[in-house]
């Protein structure tokens, strides 16, 4: 009999995303290869987040816990929550996802004290001291992992705040992680051709390049004193940034199978330099609220742009040569290529 | 100014922002990596040191990774001091 016992789990180092930082975090820890590499790499930008903070940035596409292909997912009775409940289920290797419960009740939670509906993931038990061990955001406000009683969990089910939805995440068995180059090359000419930006608020999603032309527009209206530099919204300069780490972990994948694409690794490392930076300079902007700062990002965003069309081009071009030489066959297992 | 004044007052400035503890003898190589402070901490220091020592960061030089520790950090301001 064990006394204690915690599933394996990984914190994402992109933490933007709140939406599918779960799922990831069971994916990242179970497989060799990190989740992101065939979705999450389209930017969509909702100019309208910054009148409504409408948190619909970013156009995932299967990254809700029941739609990813790796999962087996079961429901749960919030009644049946006893804590004999949590250890039988993590014995078995079964995550619990707890969507929407009141964060009001669980101690060390973001939302302790405060009626909030919240997403957690429970992944694993301490019978000595009668904890579980929670991933969710803690008062830091950053996605953690902590502990927290048992007792405050089911206070948190039982209220009547908060519709809460319990799921069991198991990791289907076989561990076979597939690459669909189609999806990539389809992710990666959407980002390049999304449409050139035209002044017009009132669309309802931007995306890719005309994400970021947005952007150096968002960031002229500033200059011009056309939007309150004091609300100056730096989320969106986070997600540029953290998009390109994902390409980064996307070229990663694909140089262990083509080293042609270890090439390109240079021209991204400059891209991300930049992007970075860019991120940087709005943090500065955003605590000094000096104007210069405004242009610079502009001049570094559209050099970035530029670099991007041509990076992409190339990975384009070799993802078509990589299809010929697989007889076009989209899906790649990964598994092949573990050395 | 002299560098072990300019060094002072910048270990100064990162203790008022940082919650770890910076007792230790060779405070000038702690390392950024370490979790001193994070990206956004690091920004609030630029900007108190471009007033302390009426300096500009180049927009290169913004980003926590790109000293490895404290020292370095000093040698840049030292010489943008200088200069």
């Amino acid at each position: 009999m064990v006394d204690k016992k915690e599933l394996p789990i990984v914190i994402p180092t992109v933490t933007a995303y709140h939406r599918v930082s779960f799922a990831m975090a069971i994916l990242m820890a179970n497989f060799k290869y990190d989740f992101c590499i065939n979705n999450y790499i389209n930017i969509y930008m909702n100019p309208d987040y910054i009148k409504n903070n409408d948190d619909t940035f970013l156009g995932f596409e299967k990254t809700d816990i029941d739609e990813i292909e790796e999962f087996e997912i079961g429901a749960v009775n919030k009644n049946e929550i006893e804590f004999e409940y949590v250890i039988s289920s993590i014995n078995n290797g079964k995550y619990l996802f707890f969507s929407n419960i009141n964060e009001k009740y669980i101690k060390n939670a973001r939302y302790e004290g405060i009626d909030f509906p919240h997403n957690i993931l429970v992944y694993g038990y301490n019978k000595c001291d009668g904890t579980i061990s929670v991933m969710g955001y803690d008062k830091t406000t950053k996605m953690a992992l902590y502990k927290t009683d048992f007792e405050s969990l089911k206070q948190s089910c039982n209220s009547i705040f908060g519709q809460t939805q319990i799921n069991e995440i198991s990791v289907r068995s076989q561990k076979e992680t597939f690459i669909d180059l189609e999806l990539i090359k389809s992710s990666i000419r959407n980002y390049l051709d999304s449409r050139p930006y035209i002044d017009k608020f009132t669309e309802n999603k931007i995306y890719g390049h005309d994400a970021i032309l947005y952007l150096i527009h968002y960031l002229k209206c500033v200059e011009a004193g056309i939007y309150d530099k004091s609300k100056f919204d730096l989320k969106m300069f986070r997600l540029i940034s953290d998009h390109k780490q994902l390409m980064r972990k996307r070229l990663q994948v694909l140089s262990g199978m083509e080293s042609n694409f270890s090439e390109l690794n240079d021209e991204l490392t400059d891209i991300i330099a930049i992007a970075e930076k860019v991120r940087a300079l709005s943090l500065k902007f955003f605590a000094s609220g000096k104007e210069m700062l405004l242009q610079n990002m502009q001049k570094y965003l559209n050099g970035m742009i530029e670099k991007e069309r041509t990076l992409y081009s190339k990975i384009l071009e070799e993802l078509d040569k990589m299809l010929l030489k697989n007889d076009l066959n989209t899906n790649i297992c990964l598994n092949n290529y573990v050395e | 100014m002299d560098k072990n004044v300019i060094a002072e007052k910048i270990v100064e400035i990162i203790k008022s922002h940082s919650e770890e503890d910076m007792q230790q003898e060779n405070v000038l190589e702690l390392s950024f990596e370490d979790g001193i402070v994070n990206s956004l901490e690091f920004v609030s220091i630029v900007i108190e040191l471009e007033t302390e020592f009426d300096i500009e960061f180049d927009d290169d030089m913004l980003l926590i990774s790109s000293y490895e520790n404290i020292g370095q950090l000093v040698d840049y301001i030292s010489k943008k001091v200088e200069s």
